[in-house]
């Protein structure tokens, strides 16, 4: 017989050498058989993290109601332009809450058990042992339909030179990112923690004279991601409740909606006129208030790509650029506000 | 005397297999007796390489990589030059190759046929792979290494190399061989990104998998010999070697190549992949050579 926790995970977890189970569980550990042992059970305790985890760890378990891991909160914002007042309370209450909400991380869902993805339960990371970190168990899981694989290269083309040399997400995104610093967003846009290649790479110091002539050109207008992402990043399409979306791979280059004078990779986000139309689901009134082209990092840096190599790539040939008789048709009309 | 002195110096040109100063499939046992003499290339995810890899290799990702619609290309020279640098790879570095086992022995051997191409002339790959290294206890390291980086620049070798317009043209010269698996040069299965069933009117059959035996490692010598010489391939005509997607030819093109000493061998990484698609060739199915 083999035990969900080993004695040895006790001997060597502070947390598990520290705490019974009941201390985190509850349950009735004084009783003999099952029924009544499980008797208020609480199978995932750091859903509530204040009350599992914020005895110890104060500050972060608080600061991390807030963050947008916990909330989710940018899956209830993102869109939420798109929507009246009446259909706005519909999409909070019959969408958000019961569809979007479940994707929330507890604590434990990134240290001690990988999160629950699409039905799929990859279990305990480490036989209960608490982990600092374990982002291909757990970032890569919930962010292994974009972000992970172009990372990795799994989607094509050449790994990220960051991942190249070994860095994984910790490693620019920090436990302050991750956990929040207590204040309440809407958009992961608005985390002021979030790293930039400049904390690193010091544009003024970077390679021949002909790359820093380069950087200080291009460095108000043109986002670091628009040269140096090396290849195409996953696009969706056509997102319908429950039928999932469709995907294809291309780079896109086009005005950031977030800051219409500069030049950034966008990514095509999958809402449709009638996502969520399906079971008497909110209609979209306002749908052409937000664009369907958002900014985005694709995680697939290079220091070289065909647009650092070759100026006529954009300046010539425009490869790459949104171009408004490409967008497909029935998006937002917002979209051709993108077009560079 | 005059004639005996030709005959040494078209052999040793000729071969330039037998000048190596490596083997090019090392067993487990070789590389731990030579670990301070090689560069060892570790081809595995970070993430498993980082969990625990023979000591002293570096992690090198990127060898062959999406483009122009290709799944496997060879990167820009530039690029190649700047990965085998920052690898710690001199052109006369003795570099061992490892990958996840012997299952992935074509990708062991991709990644091989990339390096000899750029310039690296000893280059072997780790017989059975890393499982073939934790099975017999060997020593591991956790954690990232890294290499004082070089200043290699590849110089491709570009007899190894046929791209589309090359084999195009050598379809009648050259013996064209497939090292896709049986059914699919018989026409029976085939990749999606494939345009046609079948194969290349007149090309040998020679499946990768053919190469390594159940437990993953290489067959003998002997045994390799013996099936190339069944399908009636030619050492001394010219072989171009295709499989679907560039991987899985590079596993006999070093065998032939760096293992046989055939001097006359080319691997073509666009595969069918790419030259399904060209109208001008029209696969043939249900056909054995």
């Amino acid at each position: 017989m083999s035990y969900v926790v080993t004695q040895e995970a006790i001997d060597e977890d502070l947390h598990l050498h520290y705490l019974s189970c009941s201390d985190c569980h509850a349950g009735n550990p004084g009783a003999v058989d099952q029924a009544a042992a499980h008797t208020g059970l609480i199978s995932r305790p750091s859903d509530d993290p204040v009350a599992a985890c914020g005895t110890c760890h104060e500050e972060t378990a608080k600061n991390y109601t807030l963050s947008l891991h916990y909330t989710a909160a940018g899956m209830q914002h993102g869109v939420s332009a798109r929507f009246n007042a009446d259909e706005k309370k519909i999409f909070d209450q019959k969408v958000f809450e019961q569809s979007c909400r479940s994707c929330h991380a507890s604590c434990g869902d990134c240290h001690v058990k990988s999160p629950v993805v699409s039905g799929v339960n990859s279990g305990l990371m480490d036989n209960h042992r608490f982990v600092a970190r374990a982002e291909t168990q757990t970032c890569a899981l919930c962010h292994g339909g974009r972000v992970w694989p172009e990372f990795t290269g799994d989607y094509g083309g050449m790994p990220d030179i960051h991942y190249r040399k070994g860095m994984t997400c910790v490693d620019c995104h920090s436990g302050n990112q991750m956990h929040g610093d207590g204040t309440a967003l809407t958009s992961r846009k608005d985390v002021t923690t979030k790293p930039s290649c400049t904390e690193c790479h010091n544009l003024a110091d970077l390679g021949k004279d002909s790359t820093k002539e380069a950087h200080a050109i291009h460095e108000d207008t043109v986002s670091c991601s628009a040269c140096h992402t090396a290849t195409a990043y996953r696009q969706c399409s056509s997102c319908h409740e429950g039928k999932g979306a469709t995907s294809s791979p291309a780079i896109i280059l086009g005005r950031n909606p977030r800051n219409l004078d500069q030049l950034t990779t966008l990514r095509l986000i999958p809402t449709v006129r009638d996502t969520f139309l399906d079971h008497a689901k909110p209609t979209m009134s306002n749908y052409d208030a937000l664009p369907n082209y958002w900014d985005a990092v694709p995680h697939n840096v290079a220091k070289r790509t065909d647009r650092t190599r070759d100026c006529n790539t954009c300046h010539g040939e425009h490869t790459y650029y949104l171009e408004a008789d490409r967008i497909p048709e029935g998006l937002s009309t917002y979209n051709k506000e993108l077009v560079w | 005397m005059k004639k005996f002195v030709l005959i040494l110096l078209i052999v040793a040109l000729a071969t330039p297999a037998f000048a190596r100063g490596i083997d090019p499939v090392v067993s487990v046992e070789w590389l731990e007796a030579n670990l301070n003499n090689v560069v060892v290339v570790d081809m595995r995810k970070i993430d498993d390489y980082k969990a625990g890899h023979v000591p002293g290799a570096v992690s090198l990702l990127g060898l062959y990589i999406p483009m122009a619609g290709l799944s496997n290309e060879v990167p820009a020279a530039d690029e190649l030059s700047e990965l085998l640098a920052e690898a710690g790879i001199k052109a006369n570095s003795k570099v061992v190759v490892v990958e996840t086992d012997g299952a992935r022995f074509a990708w062991a051997t991709r990644a091989a046929w990339t390096l000899v191409y750029a310039g690296v002339a000893d280059v072997a790959v780790l017989d059975g792979g890393f499982a073939a290294w934790t099975k017999a206890s060997k020593r591991v390291t956790t954690g990232q290494e890294f290499k004082d980086e070089t200043d290699f620049g590849v110089k491709f070798v570009p007899g190894y190399f046929a791209d589309k317009a090359y084999i195009l043209k050598s379809l009648n010269s050259a013996q064209i061989v497939d090292a896709r698996a049986y059914d699919t040069y018989f026409g029976i299965t085939k990749q999606g990104f494939v345009d046609q069933f079948g194969h290349i009117p007149g090309a040998f059959m020679l499946p990768a998998s053919w190469i390594t035996d159940a437990n993953g490692l290489v067959k003998p010598k002997a045994e390799l010999e013996a099936m190339v010489a069944a399908q009636k391939l030619n050492a001394r005509q010219e072989v171009i070697i295709h499989c679907d997607s560039g991987v899985l030819c590079t596993a006999w093109w070093w065998m032939l190549s760096q293992q046989l000493g055939w001097t006359n061998v080319r691997s073509y990484d666009g595969s069918a992949q790419e030259i399904s698609k060209d109208p001008s060739v029209k696969f043939v199915k249900y056909v054995w050579r």
